[in-house]
Order: structure tokens, then C-alpha cells, then sequence
């Protein structure tokens, strides 16, 4: 099999503030191959957008600390990477979507300027040349009347055309991937199946490969080949999606699909809260709200066991 | 036949909107609804950003005056809460809003927040309502010790459950939630969606339940209506609608919504772009510069809200054809 894109391996983050440490991510572990569509899924405070900054080299420091791990980007350890290169690596290498447009994009420049910057800056491009790219761009994201939004400023663009915006920037120096983090979850439901289905076509078109950060588990099931379920800082299960929801394995992630409403099959609550990553229980940070757990699910961490080919699950129901 | 618990009757609401150097447009947020909402149902409001849903749940519990049409409870016209009758009417109608940040006081301690409804509406001595927080916080599901905290301490789902309680706080007959858990994760929502069913059981509640999300509405709600630029275009059982809906903006609505099921065709949009704005709603049928399916006359003619099966109603010139085909 070839190489994985990107390899985070053991990735652990913590945050510090008021004395008090945070264990955001601990020991993370994420593939993903060239072309591909992986999705992280979890609720608030998981981990997810922690993950996708460490990744891209953001993580405000301090509060923040990257305290071990890689992040092998093409075999090559971002995390020991110098700023310069980092910056040559965004856009080019890596890109990211956020979740809101409008606080990504700069209202006080024209898109066309916008636009214009990064071509200039990641790709040389100038004058009439860049002009032409920067509308061949916004045409391949299909915003209606390209010339016209060149010239206008974000506030004039609804939420879906600003996101399409943003899709045409961050695609603008064909990153080889794309990490876009809860890129719809400001839309409505009618403009999110427009920018996913417009996602799918760049993809395959580009070949880009996508990190889709979501708290939503459809959009995963619908868009995702393989994702990854996030609890308290750390890797529950792996799977491709059709085992995955098909066949859950976590507790926790049986508990996240069982909370689902309107799915017809009688919404179950999880019992307890999310611990606060302040204070995790020892063990499986999962046990207090688990039905399953046992005496050792209290003392020590599972490590990721494979009850199914390529199906991870850290769990002792099914592995050490 | 007695008269339904709450009634509106072709209800607008008007906002202007200043524009260039002239005056003012008004900007159509609820524009001519017809409701009725029977004792004990969960009427689910359904619709995108800007359809006006969140208004109609504001006109339905007289926190907005109507541009044209009224609201009636039990019959009687909502008349101010400068009268008696007024007060009572607020008594039986609360609302819980989306955004449990923006809708409790930071300043005041959680059991205040909750005994001021009790208060404003001279409800038992003050010995009483402490007593009567402590309980509805017991009922929402909240430590009795957590009415000396302040909302910053709490989590969104705490928040929401502060704001239920001050909500039924006063015995209300209806309850209006408006988007109630658009902003918690879904293992806070499930137990907020919990919650509301087990109250709305206790305490034979009637609510109408704003929200954008299928799901939701199809977990909570016995009928639904579906909005688009102000107007209903489709009311009826949420069952039949989710399963068979009547209204091309219904179907494309739920053709949108991604789904968990393994294997499932990627969710293809039915209609695309935005919807227009409400400052200049279309002519003819509001939804048609979006239809796959307008013809001529949905340029010119706003079709009528009317019965179609058994126990719905549609806004579609040609909602049989669609149906049948």
C-alpha cells in the first residue's frame, strides 16, 4: 500500500491555563492517503479542531504545547519544521476551510483582492494573468457571475457564497490536502448539500485528499470513505464508514449514533457529562457514562485493538 | 367545536427596512399565516434561515405585535400585559429560546432568573417560590444547590434546563421552543429533547417547536409546518410529510439532509443558490426562482394554502401531478 499523505502518530497537545493543565489531544494517531476523504467526528471539546491545528502548526503557544509526536506531512515531521517552511507548506501543501467565512476572509478587501494576494504570493501570478485565474476559480466553485464578486467585499456574499469563496482560495494552490473543519455548520441544510456536493466534484477532479472535521455523524456517512471517532483528547474507534455505522464497536460511539433524533429507531441518552479535559478520569476516559465498564476500564487507557480488518476500536471488550 | 388552544389568523409581521435615501421597505418576515395549535399536540415549525419561523414563534406568544392579522388563546384575542387579562394570557404562554447564553440574565443567580417569573406574576409568598425553584429545579433535572450559581457556571445544556424551568415556572398551557438545542452537541440534545417529553407528559403541555433540523421535528413533533419566505407551504402530519411530502420546497428540503444510513446516495441538492430575500419576495409562488418543476402560472399566481389527502395541507399549483409522478 503506498505511503500514507499524512501521519500523526502519538500526538499529544496540552493547554495550560490558570496553573491548570489541559490534556486537549494524548496520543492521537490519523491516516490519510492521497485522494481520499477522512472524517473526525466528535463532540465539543473532544479534540477534533485541536487536531487540525497541531496539524497545520497552529497551536497558540503558549497557552498551547505540542508535548509529543509527529506530524509526518509526505514523510516529512511538520512539527520540526521551521515557520518559513510551514508558511511555503499552507496552500500549497495543506489548506484549510473553517467553519465561519466571515471571520476568515478579510472585510475590508475585495475577493478579488483576496484572491489576488494569494496567487501572487504562493504562485507568482499577477495583473491580467491572476485576474484570469482568480475567475477561473471562483467559476470551478460555480458562484454565479464571477466578475461580479470579484469586485464585491464578504459582507455582500451570503454564508454559502462566502464559504464557496473561501473552498476557491484554500484550493487555489491545489493543496494535495484539504482539512476543512465544520465547513457547513453555519449553512443551511439546503446550501450544505450544494457545498459537499461541490466538494466531491473538486475532489475528484483535483484528487485533493479532505480531513472533514464535524460534529454532525451524517455528513460523515455521507461524504467520508473512512473516519475516525474523537472522546476526551483521544482516538475511540477507526473505520471505514460502512463498518462503522453499520457496525459500531465503541460504547461511545453506539451512544453519539443512538442520540441521533428522528432516526426512528427511539433516541437513547448517554448517561453523565464529557469530562472536562482538566480533570479526565484514569483509565478509559469513557467509563463513567459506560454501561460495559469493568474493573480494568478504571485503571489503564485501552490501546487500540482491530476486531475487524481495518475496524480500530479502543476498548477492552475487544482487545487489550 | 371548541376553539383550538391557540389560533393565528392570516398573521404578518412587517419589518422596515431602511433603504437609499427614501424611507423604508418592509421587510416580510411572516407574511399572512394561518395556524391553529390544539391542546397537548407538538406542532414543529420547520424552514432555513430567514423563512420567518423564528418571528412567527415571537408573534405566536405576543412578544411582537402583528403587522395585520391576530393570535387568539382559547378563543380571546392576545391583548397587552399592561391587563389583567394580558398577564394571564403570559402566564399560560412562555417561549424557550435558542441561545441560552443571550436569554438569562448574567447579573443574576440562577434561582433568581427562575423566581422572577414566579414573581412578576405574584405567584406565593417568597418563601413559597423559593420552595417552587428548588422543585423545578429538581424537575429540569438540576441540583437544588445550583439556584445560588450564576449562568457563566453552568454548561449549555445547564443553561438550557434554567431556562425550561423558568419557562414552566408559571404552569403555562403552551410552551414555544425555538431552535432549544441548535447550540448543544448531540448527547446534550438527546437529553434536552428528553427532558421536554417528559414534561410535556407531566404537565400536559402544548408545544410548538421552532427548529431547522429534520430530525428534531421528526422526533419531537406530531404535525409540521413547513415555511419559505414567510408563508406555509405545507402543514401536516410529520409522518406524512417526511415520508411523502406534498411540496416541491418540502421535498427538496429533505433531499438536503444528509443520512446515517449505510450506503445511502450522497445527498444531491434539489434546488440551488439562496433563497431570496424577503425585502422583495417573488411574484406569483415565492418558491419559484428555485422549482425544478415552475411553470408559467407559478410566475403569476401565489397558490392558496388547501387541503390535499386525507389531513394535509399544500401551497403547490401542482402538487397532485408531482404527487403522482
Amino acid at each position: 500500500m503506498d505511503d500514507p499523505l499524512l501521519s500523526v502518530r502519538d500526538l499529544t497537545v496540552h493547554f495550560t491555563s490558570g496553573g491548570r493543565v489541559s490534556r486537549a489531544l494524548d496520543g492521537v494517531d490519523l491516516e490519510i492517503r492521497s485522494g481520499e476523504t477522512v472524517g473526525l467526528v466528535g463532540e465539543t471539546g473532544c479534540g477534533k479542531s485541536a487536531t487540525a491545528l497541531a496539524i497545520m502548526g497552529l497551536i497558540p503557544s503558549p497557552p498551547g504545547r505540542v508535548v509529543a509526536g509527529q506530524v509526518l506531512f509526505e514523510g516529512e515531521d511538520l512539527l520540526r519544521k521551521s515557520g518559513a517552511d510551514l508558511r511555503r507548506l499552507r496552500g500549497t501543501g495543506i489548506s484549510m476551510v473553517f467553519q465561519e467565512p466571515m471571520t476568515s476572509l478579510d472585510p475590508s478587501f475585495t475577493i478579488g483582492s483576496q484572491l489576488a494576494e494569494v496567487l501572487e504570493v504562493h504562485r507568482g501570478l499577477s495583473g491580467r494573468s491572476a485576474r484570469r485565474e482568480a475567475l477561473a476559480l471562483l467559476d470551478g466553485v460555480r458562484l454565479p457571475h464571477p466578475e461580479r464578486v470579484l469586485a464585491q467585499y464578504p459582507f455582500q456574499l451570503s454564508g454559502g457564497m462566502r464559504q464557496r469563496v473561501m473552498i476557491a482560495l484554500a484550493l487555489s494552490c491545489r493543496p494535495r490536502l484539504l482539512i476543512a473543519d465544520e465547513p457547513t455548520s453555519a449553512l443551511d441544510v439546503t446550501v450544505q448539500a450544494q457545498i459537499f456536493a461541490l466538494l466531491r466534484d473538486l475532489q475528484a477532479r483535483l484528487g485533493t485528499a479532505i480531513l472533514l472535521i464535524t460534529h454532525d455523524l451524517a455528513v460523515v456517512a455521507e461524504n467520508c470513505g473512512r473516519a475516525y471517532v474523537m472522546y476526551a483528547g483521544r482516538i475511540a474507534e477507526a473505520a471505514p464508514v460502512a463498518a462503522l455505522f453499520g457496525r459500531p464497536r465503541h460504547p461511545y460511539t453506539q451512544g453519539l449514533l443512538a442520540a441521533v433524533p428522528g432516526a426512528g429507531t427511539g433516541m437513547r441518552v448517554i448517561p453523565g457529562e464529557v469530562p472536562n479535559a482538566a480533570g479526565y478520569p484514569p483509565g478509559c476516559r469513557f467509563w463513567p457514562r459506560c454501561a460495559h465498564a469493568m474493573d480494568r476500564c478504571r485503571d489503564a487507557h485501552p490501546s487500540l485493538s482491530e476486531p475487524d480488518p481495518g475496524h480500530r476500536v479502543a476498548c477492552y471488550l475487544y482487545g487489550p | 367545536m371548541t376553539a383550538p388552544l391557540l389560533e393565528a389568523r392570516a398573521v404578518a409581521k412587517h419589518f422596515p427596512v431602511r433603504e437609499g435615501l427614501f424611507g423604508t421597505v418592509p421587510l416580510r418576515a411572516v407574511d399572512g399565516v394561518d395556524v391553529a395549535v390544539e391542546e397537548a399536540e407538538t406542532l414543529g415549525l420547520v424552514g432555513e434561515s430567514g423563512c420567518g419561523k423564528s418571528t412567527l414563534a415571537r408573534l405566536l406568544v405576543g412578544l411582537v405585535a402583528p403587522t395585520a392579522g391576530e393570535v387568539r388563546f382559547r378563543g380571546e384575542p392576545l391583548v397587552a400585559p399592561t391587563t389583567a387579562r394580558g398577564r394571564r394570557q403570559r402566564r399560560d404562554l412562555q417561549i424557550v429560546f435558542q441561545d441560552p447564553y443571550g436569554s438569562l440574565n448574567p447579573r443574576m443567580a440562577a434561582g433568581e432568573i427562575v423566581g422572577r417569573a414566579l414573581a412578576v406574576h405574584r405567584i406565593g409568598s417568597a418563601a413559597d417560590r423559593r420552595r417552587r425553584v428548588a422543585a423545578l429545579f429538581e424537575d429540569v433535572g438540576l441540583r437544588p444547590e445550583y439556584t445560588r450559581r450564576y449562568p457563566h457556571e453552568f454548561s449549555g445544556g445547564q443553561r438550557q434546563r434554567i431556562a425550561i424551568a423558568r419557562a414552566i415556572a408559571t404552569s403555562p398551557r403552551l410552551v414555544v421552543l425555538d431552535e432549544p438545542t441548535s447550540a448543544l452537541d448531540v448527547s446534550v440534545q438527546a437529553r434536552i429533547l428528553t427532558l421536554l417529553k417528559d414534561l410535556q407528559a407531566e404537565m400536559g403541555l402544548t408545544y410548538v417547536f421552532v427548529s431547522h433540523n429534520i430530525g428534531v421535528i421528526r422526533e419531537m413533533a406530531n404535525r409540521v409546518a413547513v415555511m419559505y419566505l414567510g408563508k406555509f407551504v405545507e402543514v401536516a402530519p410529520t409522518r406524512t410529510a417526511f415520508s411523502a411530502p406534498l411540496h416541491p420546497y418540502t421535498r427538496a428540503l429533505l433531499s438536503a439532509v444528509p443520512s446515517l444510513a449505510v450506503g445511502a446516495v450522497p445527498s444531491r441538492p434539489l434546488i440551488e443558490g439562496d433563497p431570496p430575500s424577503a425585502l422583495r419576495p417573488p411574484a406569483g409562488c415565492r418558491f419559484h426562482t428555485r422549482c425544478p418543476w415552475a411553470q408559467d402560472r407559478c410566475r403569476v399566481e401565489a397558490p392558496a394554502l388547501r387541503p390535499l389527502g386525507s389531513d394535509g395541507l399544500v401551497a403547490c399549483h401542482f402538487a397532485e401531478t408531482l404527487a403522482a409522478g
